[in-house]
């Protein structure tokens, strides 16, 4: 995974800013994929080199590894090949890959490792995902603006590497800024602290979902979750009674709720998505859904920027 | 990745001051201010002095609110005072702090540092 991150640093054109990488979890593989703009020498390198790494089977690309190791060939830009042949060794399996021309100087340059989870399975074209798909998910990501897709366990250190991402890519530079990333890391925190507080576990695995979309005038989070507790129209009411709060009342509430709540021995502040909506000053976007396994909340919140 | 859990304590007995800095957004907040109020309720028991509270903050979640109330609850009616110290010219968390204030009968004092 490391590789993969590490090429498109290295061969990714810095001023295009849909650089993409994702990492599909399914039952038999982990299937990491990125896509990157690359100019025409990388183009020639990578293509020239795939395909000689792809028809190798695992001895002749362990004595491919040795050889560059020693004699140091195959380079262009510090990387050496080595990444790739690494990949390729780790994965056993063949480097996908597809290159789209942008124009004469530049293309567009996507690939894919699948790597079986089970040391006796090797992944075949049955149990793997075509490179299209991810292309696929690659060009909605794009359509939507959607920055940020994460499904998965909201565990303690799942969630402090989100509210990382969260706050390197939403960085703001505007006469407003203290409250803009206030706003935008708040929420977030508040946010993805709501799923693990109120989100139903399995285990110790607390499924959910977290996702930055870019909007015409800021951001938009949400998530989703299925819930461990309470019934449907007590958790709408809930949200409707927040949002049909006036603007102009959301710090008393804030105030007379935390102070309320404090009185009690139990971790509920109660005040998060108040505040979440105080600092936003927009609605929280809610839906409920019945499931096999309890009520499913999606929660959004539009996040204006101030300049 | 950073470390948003960094929260740090210091009691200190012989000046009567206990310190919360870093940035406080841990999603089981009454965990960990469990031992903090319980050490509080004790130096209080066992001490004539007033305790000062000192925060130097530069974020707290919801979850930190409601136990930095709990934790200022402990030291009203004269057991103590309050240090807010927050990021100079940082308006969101002096006002964060103000709202503390309103919230519990504790003489504050306001630091932009």
């Amino acid at each position: 995974m490391i590789e993969v991150f590490q090429n498109i640093v290295r061969h990714s054109d810095q001023k295009y800013n849909n650089d993409f990488f994702s990492v599909r979890s399914l039952q038999e593989g982990v299937h990491i994929f990125s896509s990157n703009k690359i100019d025409a020498k990388s183009y020639l390198f990578l293509k020239e080199n795939l395909s000689k790494i792809n028809s190798l089977n695992s001895d002749e690309l362990n004595t491919l590894y040795r050889e560059i190791l020693y004699n140091g060939q195959m380079s262009n830009k510090g990387g050496a090949g080595l990444g790739l042949i690494q990949m390729a060794r780790k994965s056993k399996n063949n480097i996908q890959h597809q290159f789209n021309k942008i124009n004469t100087d530049s293309f567009l340059f996507s690939y894919q490792l699948d790597i079986s989870t089970s040391k006796k399975i090797n992944l075949d074209k049955y149990n793997t995902i075509d490179i299209n798909a991810n292309l696929e998910v690659f060009s909605k990501f794009i359509d939507d603006n959607i920055m940020l897709f994460y499904k998965g366990n909201f565990s303690k250190e799942n969630i402090n590497s989100l509210i990382s991402l969260l706050k390197a890519n939403t960085p703001q530079e505007s006469e407003n800024k203290q409250l803009n990333n206030y706003k935008i890391f708040h929420s977030g925190v508040e946010l993805i602290q709501n799923v693990s507080r109120h989100g139903k576990k399995k285990g110790n695995f607390l499924e959910g979902v977290f996702c930055i979309f870019k909007t015409n005038n800021g951001y938009y989070l949400c998530t989703g979750n299925i819930l461990k507790s309470g019934d449907f129209s007590e958790v709408e009411n809930h949200f409707n009674r927040i949002n049909n709060l006036p603007i102009t009342e959301l710090k008393s509430e804030y105030l007379k709720t935390l102070k309320e709540n404090s009185l009690n021995e139990d971790n509920k502040a109660g005040v998060g998505l108040i505040d979440v909506r105080r600092y936003n000053k927009t609605k929280l976007d809610f839906e409920i859904q019945n499931s096999d396994q309890g009520l499913y909340l999606s929660l959004g919140v539009n996040i204006p920027i101030n300049n | 990745m950073e470390n948003f859990g960094q929260t740090n304590i210091n009691l200190d007995k012989e000046k009567s001051t206990l310190k919360i800095s870093g940035i406080s957004m841990m999603e089981d907040a009454i965990d960990f201010y469990k031992d903090v109020k319980q050490t509080i309720s004790e130096f209080l028991a066992t001490s004539n002095n007033e305790l000062t509270i000192e925060f130097e903050l530069s974020y707290f979640n919801s979850s930190s609110a409601k136990q930095f109330i709990q934790i200022l609850s402990i030291i009203e009616n004269g057991k103590g005072k309050a240090i807010w110290k927050y990021p100079k010219d940082h308006k969101i968390m002096y006002d964060r702090g103000r709202e503390l204030e309103i919230l519990v009968d504790v003489p504050f004092e306001f630091k932009g540092v």
